[in-house]
């Protein structure tokens, strides 16, 4: 997409450039018309954007949450001063500010606040989504490796917006099922 | 008559009073249109003292420059200022003092609605920057989300100073909008026709159309969300059947427009500058016509762009991302317009050349992260991250202060009949360029690795230091080079010395009227027969001031001009203005009053402000017209028209026309509201709905319907020379039928503050009632006017207006009661 | 009038169409009847949501037609609104097309 981007940028360049050279024969209106405005304005623009559009809807539908049965399923619930996540499969446990999910395997996260506006990004695992009152959003998230993925609040919500943060922690099979277990907290 | 003659018996009919008096006084398009530009740019200093101040607190990590809730109030009043208070207002200014000048007629088509428009921004201007002042200012964001801004987690003054304000500065351009675009469809040189026009008209045209219906969506969610925090209304709030969603619909449906609001008039000002500059003319001109539109269009297709991360069906986003990239399709077709007819010339590197070179980098670089972040899956990395705040400043400074720089410098000959002589502005330029480009590019940068927005500091290990650090310098450097620019536009005011007419060579009419322009424009308006008359036609502007053309008799001490037939631009009928007054001052401070008493939560002062705006309101409608029937008006050797009064399409039925058109827009989004709440918002069904009674429901629509009835039969009997009294009364009688119908439903309503049924009901009934009361009051100022001999058969304007509002109020009063009915009936 | 209101006519029917789908579409997956992520057949949304698409489409070329068996006053707003009729056309297809390769409300 960068290259794509770098690419139009120096075509306009060269051709705004190129506008100041010691002048050439003399096309008329229409020819002009036809080259500059429907060739490079409507006909290269829209192959350009038809291209974009493809890559987007195909990778968002890659992207968006499905909801298949074997996925780990989890919840977050945003304030003011962090989040609050909770398991499906270890009823009435809730972590504050660090989310445990299994590496490996799919997880959806179904997101909610319990205020204002918030958002749940953990850059490299997934793109963000709000956290709305009154409404929850499902997000599909996947860990490959065992780890520690720092995660953050995107939507300022006043005061302590900053300090808005928690932590995925992704773990093998073993420490996974210690969680679940209740043997890790 | 020689033209010194003409000019001091015109200037001494159309001139401002002498002094500072003459600025509270004056209607005259040209004073008011400097005003507005000076306001702006000094809201424009204030926005960019804000933005340094944010950049010096970023500079470092852990700043102790400025505290958490200081820096939510500067990044939130820098946003508001140079949206509000600087952009809109800067385009509305450059378009009252250019638009009639670019014409060829003598001023807008309401000039006291310019000055009340102005006044309105002053005063709410004023109270965003008191806010600022004392330490109290809003402090949520520039878009104001609730619940965040909502009363309980925003219990303070700070908010209210937005909503409050905002609507009030709101009014100015919806004046602006509606004054425009009658003034550019109808005051108009004989001659010109629609595709004479310049080509700086037909953006301007297009930005008010969009005003109209860009902005009611916004005013609606303001006046939602302080009814909330005032008086406990849950639109917002989840928890009663509210939702925050809906002040994100209303408000990116006017803030993605509001873009090209923004960014239109700019590109305006380039198709008019570039062609002059390259020594040619626009390449394509229908085919930028029609970009421009087809962009007015595309842009309302787009606000749930600014959403993509609210969890919207996935359907419905990929709705909005393939309009949001289509839309770069006409913004193409304009750039390489542009770029061919620099082609197509021998562009010269003039001061306002080099500005629109600027333009074309910084904007090309802003468009393509543009469709970067249309594309849904990059969106969901980059967006509330300094990346999205880098694209948008490259598209607002790019799309608008370029441009508008390039049309100040191109202008300036004509506002000051004088010549530029330093080359401070090349420097100034060339500061701005590498400042502004240093500043946002490091942004870019830095959001990509993930600094979030609006945060207020940041650690030294997130290695970020030296990029916000190079950034805060660059912005410095940019400050330093805005600085000179207005150094080397005070300089050019005021130390520099004459210059020829016309240096640039242009074809524009303005150019044919002398520099500075005088306080009637053009001593007569002369027939246009081409786009650029002035190019061929060199001796156009003696011919004009020696008074060779149409109105070139001054009529005793009548301001007059004439208006054109839309299309073909032939000469309709004679307007006369009304002179200097302090009217529109008093009323905007009547109608701050208003706001004020809302602010202080002074409710029992609101209904006499009200009063009293009415009171002034009617002053004002009753100066203008006369009692007795006149001839037709000779405007040219064998040319006689008729007067406004005379005709049913009077410039007041236009401007009501397209005021209503905003008024609609408002209705309609109040209606995607309430749908909005009863299908997406949870704790939806309410607990009751409302009880259907089938009299009032009668008695309502049938006297609403009888209203339009009467005042049809009032016309007829004005046109048959009988007294339109009967009907007049009777449809007055209809009204207040219809208005008891209306609050017997309020008072029957669910309890508004448990429920945003209630609570949604509540308004749309009110706002019923409000157009209800609106039309009764117009009935009986018609009434008036009927037993003060205002209307006679000739004099048919007045009634034709009060119909539109008449039908207008009908209509949204049954639509009130049959929409309040319905749901207990369905289910 | 008459011309400025044909250069806006053919974009007007786009923007309705388009705020009339989406409408639909956010009234279909709030009431349930599209809730169920189902092929054609079980679920009769999808079909109304492609079928509304179509009439959009059919009414942006029947104005055209329409167009070009009527003069303007100005040749000039004859070009701008067959321009503009073109423009509301493509943006019909494009814009709405994602009824056709999506469906549900997830």
């Amino acid at each position: 997409m960068f290259v794509g981007s770098a690419g139009i940028f120096i075509l306009v360049t060269i051709l705004l450039a190129m506008s100041f050279r010691a002048k050439r024969s003399n096309s008329s209106e229409t020819t002009l018309e036809r080259a500059w405005i429907i060739g490079l304005g409507i006909c290269f623009t829209m192959t350009v954007l038809a291209i974009l559009l493809a890559y987007g809807i195909i990778a968002g539908n890659r992207l968006t949450a499905s909801h298949s049965e074997d996925a780990v399923k989890v919840s977050a619930r945003a304030d003011r001063s962090g989040w609050t996540f909770s398991y499906d499969a270890r009823p009435g446990h809730a972590t504050r500010d660090i989310l445990h999910i299994p590496a490996g395997q799919n997880v959806t996260v179904s997101i909610t606040t319990g205020d204002v506006i918030h958002s749940f990004w953990v850059p490299r695992l997934a793109g963000k989504l709000d956290a709305i009152p009154g409404h929850v959003n499902t997000l599909k998230l996947r860990a490959n490796e065992p780890g520690t993925y720092a995660g953050r609040s995107a939507e300022y919500s006043g005061p302590g917006y900053l300090g808005n943060r928690f932590e995925v922690r992704s773990h093998g099979a073993d420490t996974w099922q210690a969680f679940l277990q209740g043997e890790l907290d | 008559m020689n033209a010194l003659k003409l000019h001091r018996k015109l200037d001494a009919i159309w001139s401002s009073e002498p002094g500072w008096r003459g600025w509270f006084s004056t209607v005259n398009h040209s004073d008011l249109g400097r005003m507005f530009l000076g306001t702006a740019f000094f809201y424009f200093a204030i926005g960019g003292i804000l933005a340094m101040l944010i950049r010096a607190q970023l500079a470092t990590p852990h700043s102790a420059f400025a505290g958490e809730e200081v820096y939510a109030q500067l990044f939130t009043m820098h946003g508001t200022i140079m949206m509000f208070l600087f952009a809109i207002p800067a385009i509305e200014g450059l378009a009252v003092y250019m638009i009639p000048k670019l014409l060829g007629t003598r001023d807008l088509a309401y000039p006291r609605l310019t000055a009340y428009g102005y006044w309105c921004y002053v005063f709410g201007g004023a109270m965003l920057l008191f806010s600022l002042a004392a330490g109290i200012a809003p402090n949520g964001g520039w878009f104001m989300y609730p619940p965040l801004t909502g009363p309980i987690h925003s219990p303070g003054i700070n908010t209210d100073f937005w909503l409050i304000g905002i609507t009030f500065v709101e009014i100015s351009a919806i004046c602006a909008a509606v004054e425009l675009t009658v003034s550019i469809l109808k005051f108009r040189a004989p001659g010109m026709s629609l595709d004479k026009m310049p080509i700086f008209a037909w953006y301007i045209l297009v930005t008010s159309l969009m005003i109209l219906t860009g902005f009611p969506p916004l005013i609606l969610g303001s006046i939602l969300l302080e009814l909330e925090r005032a008086f406990g209304l849950p639109f917002f709030q989840a928890d009663l059947g509210g939702d925050s969603l809906l002040w994100q619909h209303l408000f990116w449906l006017f803030g993605h427009p509001e873009v090209y609001i923004i960014f239109l008039p700019a590109a305006g000002i380039i198709s008019t500058v570039l062609p002059v500059m390259a020594r040619t003319t626009l390449l394509g001109y229908g085919w930028v016509v029609a970009a421009a539109v087809a962009l007015a269009f595309l842009s309302f297709g787009l606000w749930v762009h600014h959403m993509f991360t609210t969890g919207i069906p996935h359907m419905g986003v990929a709705f909005f991302s393939a309009a949001s990239t289509l839309v770069a399709v006409p913004t193409a077709v304009q750039v390489f317009a542009w770029i061919g007819t620099m082609w197509k010339g021998r562009p010269e590197l003039h001061l306002p050349m080099l500005h629109i070179l600027g333009f074309f980098i910084t904007f090309v670089i802003g468009g393509l992260t543009g469709v970067m972040v249309a594309i849904v899956p990059f969106d969901w990395q980059v967006h509330d991250t300094a990346f999205v705040t880098a694209h948008l400043h490259y598209v607002l400074f790019g799309g608008f202060v370029f441009p508008l720089l390039a049309g100040l410098y191109y202008w300036l000959p004509l506002f000051t009949g004088r010549q530029r002589f330093f080359k401070l502005g090349e420097i100034a330029f060339a500061l701005v360029f590498i400042g502004f480009h240093g500043t946002f590019l490091a942004m870019h940068w830095v959001g990509l690795l993930g600094q979030r927005r609006r945060i207020y500091t940041y650690d030294a290990d997130a290695g970020w230091t030296t990029i916000n650090f190079l950034s805060s310098l660059s912005s410095f450097i940019l400050a330093i080079g805005l600085a000179l620019v207005l150094i080397d536009i005070l300089m050019h005011m005021f130390a520099t010395v004459r210059g020829k007419r016309n240096p640039w060579g242009a074809g524009t009419l303005e150019w044919a009227a002398m520099s500075p322009p005088p306080s009637y424009n053009f001593a007569s308006l002369p027939v246009v027969r081409t786009r650029d008359p002035f190019r061929t036609d060199t001796d156009l502007a003696e011919r004009i001031a020696k008074g060779e053309g149409y109105l070139a008799k001054p009529n005793g001490n009548l301001r007059e001009t004439l208006t054109v037939d839309v299309a073909s631009g032939k000469p309709d009928y004679v307007v006369r203005y009304s002179a200097n007054t302090r009217l529109p001052i008093t009323l905007s401070a009547v109608t701050g009053l208003f706001f004020l008493s809302l602010l202080l939560k002074i409710y029992w002062f609101t209904p006499v402000a009200v009063i009293a705006i009415a009171i002034v309101t009617w002053r004002w409608v009753w100066s203008s017209g006369s009692r007795n029937d006149s001839g037709l008006v000779s405007v040219a050797a064998n040319t006689k028209l008729a007067l406004a009064e005379t005709v049913e399409a009077s410039p007041g039925w236009w401007g009501s026309t397209f005021l209503l058109v905003a008024n609609a827009t408002f209705f309609g989004s109040l209606i995607f509201g309430y749908a909005f709440l009863w299908t997406i918002a949870p704790g939806w069904p309410p607990p009751q709905w409302l009880e259907p009674w089938a009299p009032e429901l009668l008695a309502g629509t049938g006297s609403a319907i009888a209203a339009s009835a009467f005042i049809r039969m009032a016309m007829r009997q004005n046109r048959n020379g009988q007294s339109p009294q009967s009907g007049c009364l009777l449809a007055f009688a209809a009204t207040i039928m219809t208005a008891v119908s209306l609050c017997s439903l309020m008072l029957r309503i669910p309890d508004p503050t448990g429920h945003a049924y209630g609570a949604t009901l509540l308004f749309i009934s009110g706002y019923g009632l409000f157009h209800t009361l609106l039309s009764a009051l117009m009935l009986a100022f018609l009434s008036a006017r009927i037993s003060a001999g205002f209307v006679s058969p000739q004099r048919k304007a007045a009634p034709a207006i009060v119909r539109l509002w008449t039908d207008y109020g009908a209509a949204t009063a049954t639509v009130c009661l049959v929409i309040s009915h319905l749901p207990a009936w369905l289910t | 009038m008459s011309d400025v209101i044909r250069i806006l006519f053919a974009p007007l029917i786009w923007l309705a169409a388009f705020s009339l789908i989406y409408g639909l579409h956010g009234l279909g997956c709030a009431s349930d009847m599209a809730k169920s992520e189902t092929t054609i057949g079980d679920n009769i949304w999808p079909v109304v949501l492609i079928l509304a698409w179509l009439i959009a489409i059919g009414i942006q070329i029947v104005v055209i037609i329409g167009f070009r068996q009527t003069k303007p006053h100005l040749a000039f707003t004859g070009q701008v609104s067959g321009i503009l009729a073109w423009t509301a056309l493509v943006a019909t297809v494009w814009s709405l097309f994602p009824v056709m390769v999506m469906t549900g409300c997830t």
